[in-house]
Parts: structure tokens; sequence; C-alpha cells
């Protein structure tokens, strides 16, 4: 077959793909010859272009005739209905964070700037072809485009704390690229080739010495640790965190993750049975509960918090990775699925609470919830649901989480699940402290601060209402969406 | 509810002329209290004061016309009101028994009325006293004129009310309060046999008309057989409830107590309405009065008599003497009624009307120049306290008060039963039925009898000790305090007001006005009227002249005795405290009847106490309790759970300990910890 041919066939998979570069271009290009900075050309480019390729994935994804689980571009991507579900995830995601910039006036200079856009549709792009990698080179080059803008991301807003938090962000995410590259050459020596899911591959993995195996599994998996945030690549968590403006670590915090876990879950899918994957992204979620959720009790300032708890939300997540059966699946999807919602309007509150204080720390959000009760009442919501409390899909998440790990326990009966479940049950109490802690200085505390509040955006109510009510839909019919899911994960 | 009544026909008739004038004289006093009352001192005082006599002046004349021109009964009867096929009547009878009583009834209020328009003139509560005086006789003429029971009843609580009110009339009195609230509560706890006595009767006989059931009491049989039965305790309920209003033993205490009231006021509440209320009732049911009842009543009389004369003898208090009289001349009238001889009860209760309202009134006109004594005093800068009614600072009033000593006289002489003198004719009845009853009963009965004629010397000795030390001697006050001396030169005889209802009722007290007789009455115009029962006992000549020797002998030792009493030393301690105990008849009635259900309540109460100890002992237990859950709660509880966060706390500052913001240290530690994970991963599988 000619290869000419063969991309020329592949090219109708890569549709959604060749769409967000065309934006991003045209973002690129209104940029270039746009006079001034305050209109909504870039973001009217960017969400059209995300409405259309939505529309198209989600009609690739329910025109059932159409579902072929094929592979193009010679067996570097893939295309089947988790991978076209996952897009529509990262775009729902995506959309929320755009019109989180939109919403937001502190984000001034996030939302005049034809370059954030840009970077944005490179993220998303980069999430894109992750999601569906077959191939490590793929996954190495995916995860490089999702990186490189979000280093530039983080550095944006071109003052002190945010070009450190941007440089740490670049030295920590090259060490960890480095690390993946070795391991990653690694395993084509051992293994003379890349094709993660070919049978070829597993067979010739299967033959490795053990040792050897897990040096080089833990390697090749060290970057989707880090950028998921899991134990132990975790450090630069806080500290891009408090450098960084809310806009750009909402992006930081959905889309890498959503991407980097689905990929991850197509991994495990991939292993499923080894039993020695799953110890090891057991220590890995083990380590990552306890560090997450027991450092932020202790943290004062919110975003510091939210870093640990993002820590600890990816170790919840990566419960659902040990199993690796359909439940497990279906229990990590629906926990992206609430996480995706409830995290941008955590840090669209936070944010909101943060201007209106001119302070970071909780100490200056005493006494909030009687001058902006609706704002701090959904903001309750939205810690029950990271908490997992009803009434917000957040406790059906956990209780899936949960329920996967314990059966998977009941078939191996390996120490280290049981330690991981205590850990998990012990962060999961930890984390009504930290989550809380916001809503008791809200609610309990009276109000000191000085300055006058005079912000009140409708807007900004209304974002967050529309953002939270799928988690509290989500609560009353769980059954729906995993039923979907069931549907959906028998294709991986 | 037919079928457990049982129904007696009970006509309805309509009232006549008669009736008529007697309704109206029974509602003018009843219009002057609700005039009086509300418009209070909105009315010059001379105005109400002469407003009320002159009513009471109207009244008087108008039953003396009705007294006329009654003959024969009078009744006129009507529904009162309808409990569905129930219906409750009211009536009224009018009779020469009803009028006659009437006539004494407002010639005494008018006599106190025109009394009390100089003796009240000027005395604090003035607005409210001619008002109470007013109900009081509607009440006395409401009862009178009664003929059912149920409404007598009513009468019969408002004389309780308006005697509460007349003995309380100078209520910031402490003893005065006290008095009133004795005479009330001793009159309730008697009023309530007469409630009994209505419930029996509606029972039995489903009526409480008293000329219906006399018809009926005479026609049937007794209805239930033996001593208990039915005509003959309502009998005894009725007695019981006049043992309250007119002063019999044990329940009598309360009458000496009520001379806390003004003086007017006593006349009035000893002569005609209030005591005379009980007697007065009693002879009109007197059909109810069978078998050992009759007995009854006379001991009781009998012993009522000579405990209150003997207490009358030892009295140093004005007043007391003479309510204790009256206490004794109930006992007498008592007797009467007990043995049967109806019409000599009356006849007693209409002379003793008289002279004692005149005694009252003669004390009164002394002890009101004792006031005005006290008053001058008062006008010149001093104020000592006086007793004004302790005979012994009396004495020597005689040659003051001239008339005053004189009316004294004539009403003492009719009351010790001298002859000439109303009460001698009266007396001489009582004790002439009693004699005849003694004839005919056991020899116990000779006892009554002896004790009767005892209690004649008596009553002389102890009258004869008043008269003396009011009005012979010298005046002892100055032996105390000289300072009465100019004050005691310019007393001289009272006012015309109070003169002229002394000098009538003191006529009233001589014989001609009831028998042309001197000596005997029973052929005299009012025996012969024959008011109650028309029943007549023999005349004894030598019953008169005994009681006439007694008397006089009795006065004659009296006089002796205190002739010349100057020093008044108490040799019989123990007897004055017996004496001045009533006997102790508070006293066992405490003991009998207040400390048992005292005893009762107290136990009653310490079992709640006990209950009270035990609820507060679970109390306890459960705050004990919760203090122990408070303890496990702060250091188990709690505890565990600061442990555990002080663990978590101690985990979080661990791993927080390794970032501290440099990028070198993140790679060590990532490197390291990396390094460790998949080392012992690879030695653990």
């Amino acid at each position: 077959m000619n290869i000419l041919d063969h991309i020329q066939e592949s090219l109708q998979y890569l549709a959604p793909e060749g769409m967000l570069v065309l934006a991003l271009l045209a973002v690129l290009f209104a940029d270039m010859f746009q006079a001034t900075r305050k209109n909504a050309v870039f973001a009217t480019l960017t969400i059209g272009c995300l409405l259309s390729v939505g529309v198209y994935v989600g009609y690739e994804l329910f025109d059932r005739n159409s579902i072929p689980n094929v592979e193009f571009m010679s067996n570097m991507l893939v295309q089947n209905p988790v991978i076209l579900f996952s897009k529509l995830l990262l775009i729902i995601s995506g959309i929320i964070e755009i019109v989180f910039i939109q919403v937001y006036h502190y984000s001034q200079y996030l939302r005049e700037r034809g370059e954030t856009y840009m970077l944005f549709l490179a993220i998303l792009l980069g999430c894109f072809f992750l999601v569906a990698s077959v191939n490590l080179f793929m996954v190495f080059l995916s995860l490089e485009l999702i990186s490189v803008p979000s280093y530039m991301l983080v550095a944006s807003r071109l003052d002190k704390k945010s070009t450190e938090a941007g440089m740490k962000y670049l030295l920590y995410g090259a060490f960890a690229t480095g690390v993946m590259l070795f391991g990653i050459s690694l395993i084509y020596g051992l293994t003379a080739g890349l094709d993660l899911f070919s049978e070829r591959w597993i067979l010739a993995f299967a033959a490795i010495p053990v040792f050897s195996k897990w040096i080089v599994l833990g390697l090749v998996l060290a970057a989707l640790f880090f950028k998921t945030s899991l134990f132990p690549f975790h450090p630069w968590t806080p500290d891009t965190y408090e450098g960084s403006s809310w806009g750009v670590l909402n992006i930081l915090s959905t889309l890498p993750k959503i991407a980097a876990f689905i990929f991850l879950m197509r991994i495990s899918a991939l292993f499923e049975g080894m039993q020695s994957y799953s110890i090891l992204i057991a220590v890995i979620v083990g380590f990552s509960l306890l560090v997450g959720n027991f450092s932020a009790l202790v943290q004062q300032n919110v975003r510091r918090l939210m870093a640990y708890s993002s820590i600890a939300q990816g170790g919840f997540i990566g419960m659902a990775l040990l199993g690796g059966g359909d439940l497990s699946q279906q229990s990590l999807i629906f926990y992206l699925v609430t996480y995706l919602f409830s995290v941008p309007v955590a840090l669209f509150i936070l944010d909101y609470f943060e201007h209106i204080s001119k302070g970071d720390a909780v100490n200056n959000f005493k006494g909030f919830g009687k001058k902006e009760p609706i704002m701090s009442i959904i903001f309750v919501l939205v810690m029950a649901t990271l908490i997992g409390l009803p009434p917000t899909a957040g406790f059906f998440a956990k209780i899936f989480v949960f329920t996967s790990v314990w059966q998977y326990y009941e078939t191996i009966q390996s120490p280290i699940l049981l330690g991981v479940i205590c850990v998990a049950v012990a962060g999961t109490v930890a984390s009504v402290f930290y989550y809380m802690k916001v809503p008791y200085f809200l609610f309990f505390k009276e109000f000191e601060n000085t300055v006058i509040l005079t912000s009140k955006h409708k807007s900004s109510l209304v974002f967050v209402s529309l953002t939270m009510l799928p988690v509290v839909v989500l609560f009353f019919c769980p059954d729906r969406l995993m039923d979907l899911l069931k549907v959906i994960v028998a294709y991986i | 509810m037919n079928g457990l009544i049982p129904h007696i026909d009970v006509p309805l008739i309509s009232a006549d002329d008669i009736s008529v004038l007697a309704l109206t004289i029974f509602f003018m006093p009843i219009i002057t209290f609700v005039l009086l009352f509300f418009t209070g001192k909105h009315i010059l005082a001379p105005i109400r004061s002469w407003l009320a006599t002159g009513v009471m002046a109207v009244m008087f004349v108008l039953s003396l016309y009705l007294h006329i021109h009654t003959e024969g009964e009078h009744i006129s009867r009507w529904i009162w009101f309808e409990i569905g096929s129930l219906k409750f009547t009211a009536s009224m009878l009018v009779n020469n028994y009803s009028t006659t009583m009437m006539v004494i009834a407002t010639f005494v209020s008018l006599m106190v009325h025109l009394y009390s328009v100089e003796y009240m003139r000027e005395r604090r509560n003035h607005s409210k006293y001619f008002p109470y005086l007013a109900l009081f006789v509607s009440s006395m003429l409401g009862i009178i004129l009664s003929d059912n029971l149920m409404i007598t009843f009513i009468f019969w609580e408002l004389v309780g009310l308006a005697s509460f009110l007349l003995i309380g009339f100078w209520y910031e009195k402490d003893s005065s309060a006290a008095a009133a609230k004795k005479a009330f509560l001793f009159n309730k706890f008697a009023d309530l046999a007469f409630v009994i006595a209505i419930m029996m009767l509606f029972a039995n006989y489903g009526t409480a008309e008293i000329s219906v059931l006399k018809e009926q009491v005479s026609i049937t049989p007794l209805l239930n057989a033996g001593i208990f039965g039915m005509p003959i305790l309502i009998g005894f309920m009725i007695w019981f409830a006049t043992v309250g209003k007119s002063a019999q033993f044990p329940l009598y205490v309360w009458l000496p107590d009520a001379m806390a009231g003004p003086t007017p006021v006593s006349a009035l509440l000893h002569a005609a309405t209030m005591v005379a209320a009980g007697v007065f009732l009693l002879l009109k049911t007197s059909f109810f009065l069978g078998d050992w009842v009759g007995n009854l009543i006379t001991i009781i009389g009998c012993i009522t008599a000579v405990l209150a004369a003997l207490q009358a003898m030892r009295t140093f208090d004005a007043k007391k003497v003479l309510a204790f009289s009256t206490v004794s001349q109930l006992g007498y009238m008592m007797m009467a009624v007990g043995v049967g001889a109806n019409d000599a009860a009356f006849f007693h209760l209409a002379t003793h009307a008289f002279f004692k309202a005149c005694l009252f009134l003669s004390v009164g006109a002394v002890i009101h120049s004792m006031h005005h004594m006290q008053s001058h005093q008062f006008d010149h800068g001093q104020y000592k306290d006086l007793d004004t009614l302790d005979m012994r600072l009396m004495g020597g009033f005689r040659k003051k008060m001239p008339l005053t000593f004189v009316t004294y006289l004539i009403s003492y002489a009719a009351l010790i039963g001298l002859p000439f003198f109303s009460g001698f004719l009266s007396k001489d009845a009582i004790l002439g039925a009693l004699y005849d009853w003694a004839t005919v009963s056991n020899t116990w009965t000779w006892f009554v009898v002896a004790a009767a004629f005892s209690t004649v010397a008596i009553t002389a000795f102890y009258m004869t000790r008043q008269l003396i030390f009011i009005f012979f001697g010298e005046f002892r006050l100055l032996k105390t305090d000289m300072s009465y001396k100019q004050y005691f030169d310019h007393i001289t005889e009272s006012k015309w007001l109070i003169n002229i209802p002394l000098i009538a009722l003191a006529t009233l007290s001589i014989w001609f006005f009831f028998s042309i007789n001197p000596l005997h009455a029973q052929t005299g115009w009012w025996m012969k009227q024959s008011f109650v029962s028309g029943e007549h006992h023999v005349f004894h000549f030598f019953i008169p002249i005994l009681a006439s020797v007694l008397s006089i002998g009795a006065a004659v030792i009296a006089a002796n005795r205190y002739k010349n009493v100057t020093v008044f030393v108490d040799r019989y301690v123990g007897l004055t405290k017996m004496f001045a105990q009533n006997f102790y008849i508070e006293k066992s009635m405490d003991v009998l009847l207040i400390r048992p259900v005292m005893l009762v309540a107290e136990l009653c109460g310490s079992t709640d106490r006990w209950i009270n100890h035990l609820i507060h002992g679970k109390a306890y237990f459960i705050l004990v309790l919760a203090q122990c859950a408070d303890v496990f709660d702060r250091w188990i509880i709690d505890g565990s759970v600061h442990l555990v966060s002080a663990i978590i706390n101690g985990i979080g500052s661990f791993f927080r300990s390794y970032l501290k913001g440099n990028v070198q240290q993140y790679f060590y530690f990532t490197f390291i910890a990396f390094a460790l994970i998949l080392v012992w991963l690879a030695w653990y599988l």
C-alpha cells in the first residue's frame, strides 16, 4: 500500500485535530493583524472551533455505524468510542476553561492575548493525540505538545512569581521527560519496538526479566505521573500553582490530567491481570493520597491547598487504574466527569474570593458567607463534591472508585491494596478538614475585611451555577452515565 | 331525670295586691343599695344618710300597713327557670308570721338608721355604710318573704355577705378583718348543711317549696323508717345551718368577735337580721323537726345558753357582754324550738329584738362619748391609745347621760326578766314550755330546766355587773390618766338622733305593748295571734316567781359584789383564760378537724417531696452520667481525634520538609523516592 494513500486514508480520522490546527492558525493570523486587543475575536474563534469539533466528535461517537476500532497513521494512532468520548470530555472541559477566562475580569491579560488561545489549542491538540496514541513515540510527542505550551502559559503573566513558577515547571518537566525518554530507549532496546498495544510487543515485553521490566515501565510512566502530578513526581505542583493565575491552573489541572488518565487507563487495560503493574500503580497512588491529603491539611494558602488537593484527587482517580476491569474504567471516567466540572468551579470561586479580599490566605475569607451567600453555598457544594459527600456526584464517584478497588482486592488479596484502601479512607477523612476549612472561614467567622466588596458579577454566578448543575444532576441519576459508560468501555 | 326525681305537682299562683306590696317593700332597699353604692361619694353625706333613712321609714310604714291588712296566707308562686321538663319555681308567702317579722326588722332597721345618721357621721368609709345596710335589710326581707328554700338560700348567703362587709367595715384594722373572715368561714361551714338539706329535698320531694313540703310531710309517713328517716335528717341539716347563723354551740364563737364592726351594725345583727334569720327559718320549717332532732336542739340550745352566759360574767368588753348575752338568749329560743314551743320562741325573738337593740344602742351611746373624748384629746394635740369598749375604764355615766341610763335600765330589766317588762313575758313563756316538756319526758330533761333557770340568774348577774361598771361609781379612766378630766367634764347627753331610737326601743321593751296582763302573756294579744303553731302551755304560777326571785337575788349579789370595786384583780386566771378561749372550742376544732386535715396534707406533701427527691435523684444520676460522658468525650473521643490530627500533621510536615522551593532538591527527592519504590517493588515481587 502506498504510504501516501495510507496517510490520505488516515486523514479522515484526523478531522478534529485538523480543525484545532486551523483554529490555531486563524487565531495566530488574527493576532498578527489585530490592531486593538479589546475584542472577542480570539475567544469567538476558539469556542466556535471547539463547538464544531464537539459536534463532529459527538456525531462520530453516537453514529454507531461509523465506529470502527481502527489504527491509522502507520499504527501510531487509534480510533474507537472510548477515545471519541474522551475527546468529547476534553472539549467540554476546554469550553469551560475558555468561558472561565472570559467571565472572570481579573484574568484580563489572559483573555486579551491571542497567545493564550493558541497555547490552549496546542495543549488540547496534544491531549487529543495523547488519548489516541498507541505508539510510545507518539506518546512522547503528544506529551511534549502538552508540556511546552503549558510552561509558556504558566509564565505568561510575565512577572517574577509567574516566571519563577514557569521556570520550575519547565525544569521539572524536562527532568520528567528525560526520565521517560530514558525509559523509552530502554524499552526499544529490550523489545525492539514502541508499538505498545500490538501483540508482538506484548509478547516481547513479557519475555524480558521481571526486574528490568518494572524499571523500564516505571521510567516510561514517569512523564505521565508528572502530568497527573502523582507521587513522586508531584513537587512542582504547589510552586506552579502558587505562581500562576487561576485561569492557567484550571487548564493545567484538567486537560492534561484527563488525557493522561485516559491513556493510563488504556495501558491498565493492556496490562490487566498483570499484578506487578497494578502493584506499582498502587504504591504510587497510595503515596500520592498520603502526601496530597496530609500535606493539604497544614496549608494556609488556598493555592497551595488546591495544589495538594489536586495531588490527592489524582490519587483517588489513580485508584481506578488498579483494577483494570470494566467497573474500574467506568468509575475512572465517571470520576473524571465529576472532576472536570467541579474543579473549575472551585478554582473560579477561590479566584473570586481572592480578588475581592486582596489576598490568597484562608484567613482573608472570614465572613464572606454573609456577603456573598450564593457563591458561598455553591462553594460548599463544590467542596462536598471533592470530599465525596451527598448531594453531589462526587459521592458516587468515590463510591464507584472504592468499590472497584475493593473488588480487585478481593481478587488478589494483596496487603498493598489494603494499605491503599486504608490510606484512601484516612485521606477522605482528612480531606473533610482541609476542604471544609474555607467554608468554615466563610460562614463561622465574623467579617473582618476592610476592603469594600464591590464586585458582583451576575455572569460569574451564572457560570458557576451552570457548571455545577451537571454535578448535582449526576447525583440523582448516576446510573444513566454509568450505563452509557458501560457501553463505551466495552470497546477498549 | 324524671324517673329519679319524685314529681310533686306544684301549682302556680299569681300574686295578689298584698304580695305585690310585699314585693315592693322588698325591692326598695335594693334600689337604695344600687343607687348609693354606685353614686358613692358623688352624693353629699347628709343626703346619703337621710335618703337611706327615709326609704327605711317608708318601708316601715308600708310593712305596718301590710301587717294590718294581711289576713290568712297570701302565696304567690311563679316559674323561676326551666331545665328541660324540670321546672324550678320561686314563691313568696305573706302571712301574719312573716309580716310581723317584717315589721320588727324594718322598725329595728329604721331605728338603727336614725342612730347611724349621727353615730356614723364623719366616720371613715361613710359612703359604703348605708348601701351595705340596705343590702343587709333587703337580704333579710328576702329570707322572711321567700317560701322556697332555694331562694331562701340565696338570701341566706347574701345576709352572710352583707354581714361580712359590715363586720369588716373598718377593714384596715387587723382585728376587724380577722373577725369578718371568721364570721364568714364559720357561716359557710354551717351553710354546707343547708346545701345538703336542699339536695335531700330535691332527691326526695323534687321541690323546695316550703308550703308544698309542709303538706307532703304531714300526709306521707316517714320515707325511710328509723331514726335517720328522711324528713328528720332534713330537719337536722336545716337546724345545723342555723347553728352557724344563729350562733349555737359550737359555732357561736364568731359572734363575740363580730363586735369589731360599728355598734349600730351590732345592734342590727343581734336584734332583727342575722341571728334572728336562723331562728326564723327554723320556726318556718319546724314541721321537719321530729323525733330526736328536737331533743338535740334543746340540749345544744341549753349548752349554748349556759356557756355564753358564763363567758359574759367575766368579760370586760362592753359590747362582748351583750354579744354573749345574745348567744345565751338565742340558746333560750332554740330550747323553745326544740320543745315545740314555737310561739314562745318567736315571742322571745321579738321582745329580744327590741331590748337587745336598745341595749346595744345605749352602750353605743356611751362608747360614742368615749370616742368623742378621745378625738377631743386628739384635737388638742395628744393621742393616747384608748380601749373605748373597756368597762373597767368607764363608770359614773349615770349622771352624765341620764336618758341613756334610763333606756339602758329599761332594756336591762327586760333582759333579766323583771316583771312589767317584755322579757319577763317571753322568758316566762319559754320556761313554762320547758317545764311542761320536762314533766312529760325523761328525768334528764329536768337538768335542762334547771340549767335554764340558773341561766336566768346568771343573766341577771352579768347584766347587773355591766350596769354598775358603766353607769355607777366613778369614772375610772381618770384614775389611770387625769388628762381626760377636762374632756370628761364636757360629756353631755347624746344628740336627739341617738336618743329618739333609744326611747322608742325602750318603750317597746315595756310589758303593755305585748300583753295587758303584765305577769302572764298567754292572754296577751301577741300570743293569741298564734303566729306559728298556736300551742299554749298551762300557766304555772311558781315559774315567774321563781325566775323573778332568781333574777333579783343574782342582781343584788352582783350589785353588792361590784358596787365598790375600783381595782381589778383577776383571782381566777384559769377561768378567765378558758372563757377568753371560748372554752377551747376553737382549739378543739383545731385538734379535731384542722390538725388531721393538715396531717393528711403534710403526709401528701411529704410523699410529694419523696417523689421529688426520687426525681431529683434520677436527675442527679443523669447529670453524673453526663459528666462521665463529658469526660469520656473530652479525653477519649476528642483525645483520639486530636491524636489523629497530630499524627496527620506530623506526616504532612514530614513530606513538606523535603519541598522547600528548590528545584534541585525536587530532583533529588523524586529520583531517590522513585528509585526506592522501584527497587522495593522489584524486591517485593
